[in-house]
């Protein structure tokens, strides 16, 4: 999975991720025998090394640190249960299919837009992750300064949404972005760390995880109590009576605030999306057109961005450890 | 809730001594106090507002207020209609203990408005089938039992446990509710010798608090109700 830069158009590329499939939040997922298995650590606590390599402005040790901090953030999930362990620096790059993980900078001009990556090596019958490597992007300038530096990308804050791929989960569509006149996306606002596009350089608006990026590593690795304690929604999307594939759907929890959103993934445009907090929520469907398809689905998958924003035909209470059905999304083309 | 029912059954078993015990003349049978009622009626549940919340997206830089409207909500509980069963025990002359179960299906809306992507304003809504278990002390300025007078207001105060089933009863909430309020009983008939001492109509209006249910967030909400309902007095 590789993740662009503000600037850039974001096109998310697979690398050694063949027969990949995406679900809700999204996860990664593989599909063998008929039966689909989300990636994820099963032996725990995954074990990752640094490389011992710096970049201009950031060393060795600021990048290690930074890692640290930001692994942190996704351990410090208390719905979650999945635990890192750093094993320490090493000479090896990244993406060496070597059978450790191994996250640093490396110089890849060629990806002008691009100012990370996670590679996986999984288990097609069963998902379980073996290796996931990161690299972050040393063409660009990067810092590690607590308020951030102008120019800049945070390394905290890509480190956040890499490891977000490292752990198994897509990208988020919680975002809206506007054109630029001399191409590519800005961001507007975005509400998951791992919406496909960053905020850019100079902030650190992207050390924070938000309620979709809970929602999602919770769902993935789920504590003790997360299941009985959050609740589901489930229904349709449909534009004159079709289901719609790839449709974004957005879950607002009129209590507390909190977006999480999800996908139809099926033909008939059926969606769930799990992992919600109990209350009164409301849906919003929209196309993903903030951002390339690619960025979310696989090439081949038939998305239909092709219909105006709406919402849930009735607003719903989400029951705690249950679930609630039926909700109907109509939409209607542009 | 139950304990204020118990206490006033038994407050009520008290009465009923001492009301017997009132000698009845040679070859009579004595007029008597009337102490138990039964009604049934109707009732319009008051709606009330549950506040507005924004869906907001943390905006990148330079955006005003460093976060981006997604969409506007408004919501609220609507007014509703309901139905009502009511027992009370006769405590005192003027006091009676009620105990009632109350059904009401009001609706949660929300409002939906400024879109990010200039999506059509709309108003989403959730029925809910709300279900409450009360004790009441009702205290009538005129007299109750045995009062002779075609109109005796009351006031009247008591809590209630309420329950609520939302989303095709996907969703169960629980709450407490209190009441105060007051209103009139108007007698028209009954027979202080038969088993059927009084009959009449009786309204009244509330102020009602509720704790906790489905709401958006954790506040006291208050809202009105009235109703009307025939009552039998035995």
């Amino acid at each position: 999975m590789i993740r662009r830069p503000g600037p850039g158009l974001v096109a998310v590329v697979m690398v050694a991720a063949c027969g990949l499939t995406a679900s809700a939040y999204l996860k990664f997922g593989t599909a063998s025998g008929g039966t689909g298995s989300s990636l994820r650590w099963v032996k725990q606590p995954a074990r990752y090394f640094v490389t011992d390599r710096g970049v201009p402005g950031v060393s060795a040790a600021d990048l290690d640190a930074a890692l640290g901090r930001a692994f942190g953030t996704w351990q410090g999930v208390s719905s979650a249960d999945i635990r890192f362990e750093r094993v320490g620096f090493t000479g090896s790059p990244p993406f060496e299919p070597d059978g450790v993980s191994v996250i640093g900078f490396e110089q890849r001009p060629d990806l002008e837009r691009t100012l990370g990556a996670t590679t996986y090596t999984y288990d097609t019958r069963t998902g379980e992750l073996l290796e996931a490597d990161i690299f972050l992007n040393s063409t660009f300038d990067w810092s590690v300064a607590p308020a951030g530096e102008p120019g800049r990308f945070d390394v905290e804050s890509i480190a956040l949404h890499e490891i977000g791929h490292f752990v198994g989960l897509g990208h988020s569509a919680l975002g809206e972005t506007e054109l630029r006149p001399g191409g590519g996306r800005r961001v507007v606002g975005a509400e998951a760390a791992m919406f496909p596009i960053a905020f850019g350089a100079g902030t650190v608006l992207g050390r924070t995880l938000r309620a979709d990026d809970v929602a999602g590593v919770s769902d993935l690795y789920p504590s003790g109590s997360f299941r009985e304690s959050t609740g589901s929604v489930s229904g349709r999307v449909t534009k004159g009576g079709v289901g719609v594939f790839g449709a974004h759907i957005t879950a607002f929890n009129l209590r507390s605030g909190a977006l999480v959103g999800g996908y139809s993934l099926s033909r008939d445009g059926r969606f769930t999306i799990a992992g919600l907090a109990p209350g009164p929520t409301v849906l919003r469907a929209e196309p993903l057109d903030d951002g390339d398809v690619q960025s979310f689905f696989p090439e081949d998958a038939e998305v239909d961005v092709d219909f105006r924003v709406s919402y849930g035909d009735r607003a719903v209470v989400v029951p705690e450890g249950g679930g609630v059905g039926e909700v109907l999304i109509k939409v209607v083309a542009k | 809730m139950v304990g204020l029912v118990a206490a006033a059954a038994v407050c009520g078993g008290a009465s009923a001594r001492a009301q017997t015990a009132t000698p009845a003349g040679p070859g009579s049978r004595a007029p008597r106090l009337e102490r138990v009622e039964v009604s049934a009626g109707a009732s319009w549940l008051g709606g009330y507002e549950l506040g507005a919340r924004d869906a907001v997206l943390t905006g990148n830089a330079g955006t005003s207020g460093g976060q981006v409207v997604l969409f506007r909500t408004a919501s609220d509980v609507s007014g509703s209609p309901g139905v009502d069963v009511r027992v009370g025990i006769g405590l005192t002359h003027g006091l009676v203990a009620d105990a009632a179960f109350a059904y009401g299906q009001p609706e949660l809306q929300t409002r939906i408005s400024g879109d990010f992507e200039q999506a059509a304003d709309v108003t989403v809504a959730d029925t809910i089938a709300q279900y409450v278990v009360e004790g009441a002390l009702r205290f009538h300025l005129t007299g109750w039992a045995g009062a002779r007078r075609a109109v005796s207001p009351f006031v009247s105060g008591g809590a209630g446990y309420l329950r609520q089933l939302a989303s095709r009863a996907a969703t169960v909430e629980n709450g407490l509710l209190v009441h105060g309020g007051g209103g009139v009983a108007w007698r028209l008939g009954g027979s202080p010798r038969g088993t059927l001492r009084g009959y009449g109509v009786r309204v009244d209006a509330r102020v009602n608090w509720r704790a906790s249910g489905i709401d958006v967030e954790d506040a006291v909400r208050v809202y009105p109700s009235a109703g009307a309902s025939l009552y039998l007095r035995f």
